[in-house]
């Protein structure tokens, strides 16, 4: 048997006047991010609206959560990823500082050999430099390209199916004051309104993390530093993080969302596994039979945690016991 | 393989977390999204797994680096799927507005998915019929592979596999056949029923690394069950269904 270096977690959670997630910003009037929900109705499909959250809005809060870890850690983080801003190494203008102004090029006789000589480097650089690239991955747009796949994959946040069709999107009206101590100018008005959409569902979403993957080559599969495991304990923290405090979405200074975490299931394997979508009821059990199927079949490691089972209470019940066993397991 | 009476297959019966997002290539301004997943992204979705066996996810090809996906290729003989429930596609428009180091600038995007979200149960059934020459061994990590599909398509298309079996399953030639799999679609088929097609890039042949300019083959994934009818239709028949090769 293996190490166990794949985690999945499953969420529902309840939010309540939320705004996390606002597109389509018309005029005075920003919406909430919606998805149509497919129902049946007099025997004829019919479409409605419901809220959702965009995996890129958690995956920024991931990511947000990942730096200031990585960083708690003594990690190296890049200079736009610890301040928030994702654009990862994504030309040469913000690779720069990966490799002290000069970026790695080909020489023009792109031949095989240093194709992969090249790429290599410039992966290699980026990800001694920046955690936060490691585990997110990056689209290098300049010559030759290297991309690097995520390590951590997130869905859509989406109302639970049994009640998505009670989840409610609502305008809220507010108003911005102008000054009207002193002299009125002529045609300003007192106040400005404007509606900001709120959603209240009971969502449910998927995080994966690849622990296998991280502070390695994508092109060697040879480890690239000799941090890995402190880089993935800086990953399986900021999760814990963001999902203990929602730290997630738009809008938390005024529009944080009441409720929280009310179920929460997640696994550890040897190979991918991923739990089946909390948005299903019936989600927990049907990931625990096709864990035992598989470690059942192929006769590997795998590891379950649920929350309410095994005196697990909390979500943060669940993340404490999955980085206790990644740690017993030497994961991390 | 050719010829062949009988052939292994692995069969991955996949549950969508709500979203697939699969690109159309080439991208342009108004991207939009396929509503069934291409033959390449079923290729890529067993590739990840597959790949992370020892964790090279691309491989140098001449004058450009290949997903790793090209090189299991070899693995399979037939790669098609079913879909359970009608995806539906929809993209919110985006005002971007950026402030930036001195900058003000506005646009507006929208990115489309496709959602298979709703009262139906969706489901996605990948078959994956293997090549003649390949071993028990591999054929062993092919299934759990299939077990480890975790994203299909792009960005945020988290999948879970609820189920696979394995087997052999029987290759002959007919005149008609019904089937619930997606099949190429070839000259002087008839086919009777509903369907949708799609220009799937070819992931027999060429370079992975840039599908925007790959050759296309049309692919129709039939809504429930359709018949074709046509000479010397190769089938694979399994204990789950019936595909055309």
């Amino acid at each position: 048997m293996g190490v166990v270096t794949f985690l999945s977690v499953g969420v529902r959670f309840e939010a309540n006047v939320e705004a996390l997630n606002m597109v389509e910003v018309s005029g005075n009037y920003a919406r909430h991010r919606r998805v149509p929900y497919v129902i049946t109705e007099g025997g004829r499909l019919k479409v409605v609206y419901v809220p959702a959250v965009s995996g890129e809005s958690i995956a920024h809060g991931y990511q947000v959560a990942l730096a200031e870890e990585a960083k708690a850690l003594g990690l190296p983080v890049c200079s736009y990823c610890s301040i928030g801003e994702f654009l990862k190494s994504m030309d040469e203008e913000h690779a720069a500082e990966k490799f002290d102004g000069k970026v790695p090029k080909l020489s023009g006789r792109s031949k095989k050999e240093e194709l992969v000589s090249v790429v290599g480097e410039i992966e290699s650089g980026i990800v001694r430099k920046c955690v936060v690239e490691d585990v997110g991955g990056f689209l290098y747009a300049g010559n030759p390209p290297v991309k690097r796949t995520s390590r951590f994959m997130v869905s859509y946040a989406l109302p639970i199916k049994s009640v998505a069709t009670y989840a409610t999107l609502e305008p809220q009206l507010h108003a911005r004051h102008a000054r009207t101590a002193g002299e009125r100018r002529e045609g300003a008005a007192e106040q400005m309104i404007y509606y900001v959409e709120t959603g209240t569902a009971v969502y449910g979403f998927t995080f994966n993390l690849d622990f296998a993957g991280v502070g390695v080559s994508s092109y060697s599969g040879r480890a690239l530093v000799d941090d890995v495991k402190k880089r993935r304990l800086a990953a399986a923290r900021a999760l814990y993080r963001v999902l203990s405090s929602q730290g997630f979405g738009a809008k938390l200074s005024r529009f944080l969302p009441g409720g929280g975490a009310v179920a929460m299931v997640a696994t550890l394997t040897e190979r991918p596994f991923t739990v089946t979508s909390p948005i299903y009821d019936g989600f927990a059990e049907s990931t625990r039979e096709r864990l035992e199927r598989v470690k059942a079949t192929f006769g590997e490691k795998g590891y379950y945690f649920e929350m309410g089972k095994d005196g697990l209470k909390t979500p943060e019940d669940v993340l404490s016991a999955v980085i206790e066993t990644l740690k017993k397991e030497g994961t991390i | 393989m050719a010829g062949s009476l009988s052939l292994r297959y692995v069969l991955a019966e996949v549950r969508p977390h709500g979203v697939v997002s699969l690109r159309v290539q080439p991208q342009s301004k108004a991207r939009a999204s396929l509503r069934y997943p291409s033959l390449t992204s079923l290729l890529g979705a067993i590739s990840y797994p597959l790949a992370r066996e020892d964790g090279r996810e691309v491989v140098a090809a001449d004058g450009s680096v290949e997903p790793r996906s090209a090189e299991f290729r070899r693995l399979f003989e037939h790669i098609a799927a079913e879909v359970v429930g009608e995806g539906y596609t929809y993209g919110s428009l985006y005002k971007i507005n950026e402030y930036y180091r001195g900058k003000a600038l506005q646009a507006v995007s929208a990115l489309s998915n496709t959602f298979l979200y709703g009262e139906q149960d969706y489901r996605i059934r990948i078959l994956y019929v293997l090549a003649g020459g390949v071993g028990e061994g591999e054929a062993r990590l092919v299934e759990r592979a299939a077990w480890g599909i975790s994203r299909l398509g792009s960005r945020e298309s988290v999948v879970s596999v609820e189920g696979v079996s394995s087997g052999t399953g029987r290759v002959y030639e007919s005149d008609s056949v019904e089937t619930t799999f997606s099949f190429e679609v070839r000259d002087g088929m008839a086919i009777k029923g509903s369907y949708e097609l799609i220009a799937s890039p070819d992931w027999r042949s060429g370079p992975l690394s840039d599908i925007s300019r790959a050759a296309r083959k049309r692919v129709a994934y039939p809504r429930g069950r359709v018949r074709v009818e046509g000479k010397g239709l190769r089938v694979f028949e399994f204990e789950e269904g019936v595909a055309i090769l």
